[in-house]
């Protein structure tokens, strides 16, 4: 019973919060109508989507998805074990952190990371 | 009731200003960045941001700019306009009760339409109303202005008007005809939008013919896509128009620039200068005649360089070198604080990685620009005697080609280097600036 009580005090909180911030709105807002205009083209009008198709570059992409997908499959059983196991474990991971930061800093210098 | 007053109160206590300087507005620019400085009242760039608009100088040519820009405030929002002799620290003061001012707001706001995006906006004076003229009244003009703000000219410095839903600056309108139905704009959007790309799009064929492709689907907002073209490296890119100016922060007063963007590489870029070259000067021409020709020209450096600093993101430094440019005008000598300033511009390495090899006019690049900037002021500080060199006033025939290749960074940073000449502040005869 107790825990059905703080069910229906956490759901009486959440409905509250979300009355008050539309009641906030309500009371507060010289004009109810949501502002639909064009994107700020320093006063010009718009002319076409902005929204530009670029290249993927899959290979980069791909190269640094992997590296650091295999380094969390592999390090979520190292970390429960790293303990019992000693420097010599650690000595390891690193070691194969190492290789795979080359497949990272190689997709760095050709540019994946630049998103601008 | 007296929550809603003080919670009005604490949001507008710092009202964010849109700085829009037209041709001839020099002077109110500096006042208002004076003021806005010290009662850190932010200047932002975008009218999404924005509660005040404010406009110096002859707004005319900004016209149809100014409309758009202004249908693009949401409410509560307001317009100031800093004429000449006008006392700004007032005028801003009146705008700022003005957004309080709650009953007034929701009748501007009641009376706004929004075309939206894929219509034809307001701007375009084919017929469609801006049906706030209807009840736009010149009684509106003399609310919080003239008398009690003190300008000198007679009636014509700046006024407050907190409920314009267009332009009566640039003279009377007809009222048009009375559309208070919204309904019928979402209609025009599709069908119209099509028509408008082939009558109204001056840039060459990029946007244009993307109404016609998708014909059986709607297209998102009323707006084509952008067409693909080839680039430099042969990849086949979107082809992107994108302006620049003139409602833009800190950005030379009425220079448009129509880029071609690819990628954010500038394909090519054409400039245009709106309003008159002698129109420029006067607005240098009235915070500049009390001041002696050396003091004059590091006012128009240190601004240029508060400018270029704002530009390149590093906004406390570009804030001090507007706080020295006051003083000058004001009549000081700071000397200590600008070789200060100097010294510290070298020190900094990552003004000096971002601004290097930006090449811009006069065989320099960026950097290099900045430096001499800063130490021909300093130099015309301390030794009264030789004015500077003043830069070259063809800058916008050479713009183009500098601009072609350079990333949108870059671009910014090269229009803010070409600033001075295009501030219109020397005063070489015959400069077509």
């Amino acid at each position: 019973m107790g825990d059905l009580l703080a069910a229906a005090v956490l759901l009486g909180v959440g409905c509250s919060l979300v009355v008050v911030l539309y009641g906030l709105s309500i009371a507060l807002a010289p004009d109810p109508r949501p502002v639909v205009v064009e994107p700020f083209l320093s006063g010009h009008e718009v002319t076409e989507h902005a929204g530009s198709r670029y290249h993927a570059r899959w290979y980069a992409a791909t190269i640094v998805f992997l590296a650091f997908d295999m380094e969390m499959a592999f390090m979520f059983p190292w970390a429960l074990v790293v303990g019992e196991m000693g420097t010599a474990a650690v000595v390891e991971m690193f070691g194969f952190l190492g290789v795979l930061l080359v497949g990272v800093v190689y997709a760095w210098r050709e540019g994946a990371f630049r998103w601008a | 009731m007296g929550l809603i007053e003080a919670l009005s109160r604490f949001a507008f206590d710092r009202p964010h200003l849109l700085l829009v300087e037209a041709p001839g507005g020099t002077a109110g620019r500096l006042a208002v960045e004076q003021h806005a400085r010290r009662r850190g009242w932010p200047l932002v760039d975008t009218p999404a941001d924005a509660d005040l608009l404010v406009t110096t100088g002859t707004t005319a040519v900004l016209e149809e700019h100014l409309v758009r820009v202004w249908e693009q405030f949401p409410g509560p929002r307001g317009r100031v306009h800093i004429g000449p002799g006008a006392d700004v620290g007032c005028l801003l003061q009146a705008g700022r009760s003005s957004l309080l001012d709650r009953s007034r707001q929701r009748t501007d706001l009641r009376r706004t339409t929004r075309p939206g995006p894929g219509a034809p906006t307001g701007a375009d004076m084919t017929g469609h109303d801006m049906s706030g003229h209807a009840g736009h009244d010149p009684g509106h003009m003399a609310m919080g202005g003239p008398e009690s703000c003190g300008n000198a000219g007679p009636g014509m410095g700046g006024h407050a008007e907190p409920d314009m839903t267009g332009m009566a600056m640039g003279g009377t309108q007809p009222a048009g005809n009375a559309e208070p139905d919204m309904g019928g704009h979402a209609e025009h959007e599709m069908g119209g939008k099509a028509e408008h790309d082939m009558g109204g799009n001056a840039d060459p064929g990029t946007g244009g013919h993307a109404g016609h492709d998708m014909d059986g689907m709607a297209l998102p907002a009323g707006l084509g896509m952008a067409e693909r073209a080839a680039d430099r490296d042969g990849l086949k890119l979107d082809v992107l128009t994108v302006l620049w100016g003139p409602v833009l922060s800190n950005w030379p007063a009425g220079l448009v620039i129509t880029t071609v963007l690819q990628g954010d590489v500038v394909q090519e870029a054409t400039v245009r200068l709106l309003g008159d070259a002698h129109v420029r000067r006067a607005g240098w021409a009235l915070v500049l005649p009390r001041l002696d020709a050396p003091a004059a020209a590091a006012v128009v450096r240190l601004d240029a360089l508060s400018r270029l600093l704002d530009v390149a993101g590093w906004r406390r430094t570009a804030l001090r070198a507007q706080r020295l440019r006051d003083e000058v005008v004001d009549g000081a000598h700071p000397v200590a604080d600008v070789k200060r300033l100097d010294r510290e511009l070298s020190r900094s390495r990552a003004m000096a990685r971002m601004t290097s090899g930006v090449r811009t006019t006069h065989g320099e690049d960026v950097l290099q620009r900045c430096r001499r900037w800063i130490a021909e002021a300093a130099e015309a500080l301390a030794d009264c005697s030789r004015p500077p060199v003043a830069d070259e006033p063809d800058v916008l025939h050479v713009l183009p080609t500098l601009l072609t290749g350079t990333d949108v960074a870059g671009m910014r940073l090269v229009v803010a280097s070409v600033d001075l000449a295009l501030s219109g502040a020397d005063a070489r005869a015959g400069a077509d600036v």
